[in-house]
């Protein structure tokens, strides 16, 4: 099977195939389709530590290679991943109980974050809420990545970080608050 | 009370606008042999399809053995069972040097052999 065929195929045909038929082809289309918003979702959680994310992120997909056969069709893959993912983020941060400090508290970051790969005109916008995400504490970064950068629904974010759906409600009605103190001087 | 309503949903629809921006902008990521990277780190995750087949067939082995056992409870008469394998074992045993050669030989063998498989079918 080739490439180019393979890229017509939807995830749940990539996913058959690479546990069926212990497919790498099939797996290497899904790594590639998603690894670019995992990588950016594991930044985000990591304040921005590119290596670190990156590292995660191989991990995550290395874990989902390995229970591919136990992911069910009713949740979204992207979910699925990200569930794997944000459960070795946690796992690293228990470890090293990563720093939750605002980013302009750290130079290096705030450089990182200033290099991002991005031209438009709308790259200030996304920077300023990738400072004001990182200054929150994991739980609720990633609540907020999830419902405001994802756009999924307060149930889906509960089922894919495990935890209660009135949680969920708290971190994202207190992270709008910290948000929209923050982003003020984009709104006037 | 109405306009303190209104206020909060204008916040909240300016928060909105500002995040569709903010997700307009997000950049792609470019590969940069990440893809290459985890697929390098697949082979030897190969065994593990092959693993949990094995561990299936071991499940089925081992109910198939439990039911026999059962069927075997129930049907089979222990005493003469147990009585007819006693009466296998000898009264005397004699070691000669051609057993003792044979005896290493087969352990030898079976040694090798088990190496070997766990070598070349590892898990």
């Amino acid at each position: 099977m080739t490439r180019q065929t393979l890229d017509s195929l939807d995830e749940a045909k990539l996913v058959a195939l690479a546990v069926s038929e212990n497919n790498q082809l099939a797996f290497s289309e899904l790594v590639n389709r998603h690894q670019s918003n995992l990588r950016y979702s594991l930044r985000q959680l990591t304040n921005w530590d590119e290596a670190l994310a990156d590292d995660l992120a191989q991990d995550t997909f290395i874990q989902a290679f390995k229970e591919l056969a136990k992911f069910r069709h009713d949740a979204k893959f992207s979910s699925w991943l990200y569930r794997i993912g944000y459960n070795m983020f946690l796992q690293h941060a228990r470890k090293k109980s990563l720093d939750t400090q605002s980013i302009d508290e750290q130079p290096v970051l705030a450089n990182q974050l200033e290099q991002a790969p991005v031209g438009d005109d709308d790259s200030e916008v996304h920077r300023q809420v990738a400072k004001l995400l990182a200054g929150l504490d994991p739980e609720r970064r990633s609540v907020l990545h999830l419902f405001l950068h994802r756009q999924h629904t307060q149930q889906e974010i509960a089922k894919i970080m495990g935890i209660p759906h009135g949680t969920v409600k708290t971190h994202i009605n207190r992270g709008r608050v910290v948000l929209q103190d923050g982003m003020r001087p984009w709104r006037q | 009370m109405n306009t303190k309503d209104s206020n909060v949903t204008q916040k909240e629809s300016d928060l909105d606008s500002l995040f569709a921006a903010a997700r307009l902008s997000q950049p792609a990521l470019c590969d940069d042999n990440f893809t290459k990277m985890v697929i390098n780190h697949l082979p030897k995750m190969a065994s593990i399809h092959q693993n949990i087949k094995l561990r299936k067939s071991f499940s089925f082995d081992l109910v198939g053995a439990l039911i026999g056992l059962l069927c075997a409870y129930f049907f089979v008469d222990q005493t003469t069972v147990m009585s007819s394998m006693l009466a296998l074992v000898p009264e005397s045993l004699v070691i000669s040097p051609l057993y003792m050669v044979a005896g290493v030989s087969a352990f030898m063998l079976s040694s090798i052999a088990a190496w070997w498989a766990f070598e070349n079918v590892r898990l």
